[in-house]
């Protein structure tokens, strides 16, 4: 096994689940990034994992969830410092959503452990020994996990009509 | 050691899977640009002089002082300090401590006021 080579092949994996779990992609980069950094120094230091995929989605889950927490605490304390601009309304809002909104707009209407299936093997291409290994729960109720997660997805943008 | 699931050939990817990776597939060459900085962040330094480390020891040692300062007590203390003194006007009886501290101890007719003796055993003495 090659660092450089394992962090260039999770690099992209672990960048869509980070999108996917965030919804905002500057701050998916940053915690992308830092959980590749974090992949580093722990090889540099004591070798590589047992596995670099478990290892790299276990900090980045870890990662999100702080960021998100963060963010929640003080995104008020923002609105306040830079002046609350309102949204603008609905009809110049829906010209300018893109498959991509749409799409993560979609993610955040699943329920909370059908999305964490879903990105962490869609998105992440984690296998699912591993993927249910990290969530704690049997292989089967993984693949019945993403597989709910899949089919309402389908529903949602079908409806949009993203997936045609 | 991987496990038997992990070796089972992969399934066919599923359209929808195909899909939502286009979709969720960053801006080209943000994969490259995190990877070169991954591999390129130097060490880390020692981690307690990380602010998000030193902030809450900072703010927990904080609130341990602050939960171990003596508080000044409001009545009168005798074990502490013994009462110093009793004045009684009109029948409103104060006692004040060692530490200054003033405690109205009865508000009523001088008639019925209690004798410094009762007050010092309501506060825990002996009667002197």
């Amino acid at each position: 096994m090659d660092l450089e080579q394992t962090i260039r092949e999770l690099a992209p994996r672990l960048l869509r689940y980070c999108l996917g779990r965030t919804g905002d992609r500057d701050l998916a980069e940053e915690v992308a990034q830092e959980t590749l950094a974090a992949l580093a120094r722990r090889w540099r230091r004591y070798g590589p994992p047992e596995s670099p995929d478990a290892f790299a989605f276990t900090v980045a889950r870890r990662r999100v969830f702080r960021s998100m927490a963060r963010r929640r605490l003080f995104e008020p304390l923002h609105l306040v410092a830079e002046g609350h601009h309102p949204d603008p309304n609905p009809e110049e809002r829906a010209m300018h959503r893109s498959d991509l909104d749409q799409t993560l707009a979609a993610i955040r209407r699943l329920p909370s452990r059908d999305r964490e299936a879903l990105l962490l093997v869609v998105a992440g291409g984690v296998g699912t020994g591993e993927g249910a290994r990290l969530l704690g729960i049997s292989v089967s109720a993984l693949k019945m996990r993403v597989s709910r997660a899949r089919q309402r997805l389908i529903e949602i943008l079908e409806n949009q009509h993203v997936l045609a | 050691m991987s496990s038997p699931e992990d070796l089972d050939p992969p399934d066919p990817i599923d359209p929808i899977d195909r899909r939502l990776r286009e979709i969720l597939d960053a801006e080209p060459g943000a994969a490259d640009r995190i990877a070169r900085r991954a591999l390129d962040a130097p060490p880390r330094r020692f981690w307690l002089w990380r602010p998000s480390a030193v902030l809450p020891l900072a703010a927990a040692a904080l609130l341990l002082v602050l939960l171990l300062l003596p508080r000044p007590s409001a009545t009168p203390n005798p074990a502490a300090g013994a009462a110093l003194s009793i004045t009684n006007v009109g029948g409103v009886i104060a006692v004040r401590d060692a530490a200054g501290n003033a405690t109205i101890v009865h508000v009523g007719e001088p008639a019925e006021a209690p004798s410094g003796g009762q007050i010092f055993i309501a506060m825990g003495e002996e009667e002197k």
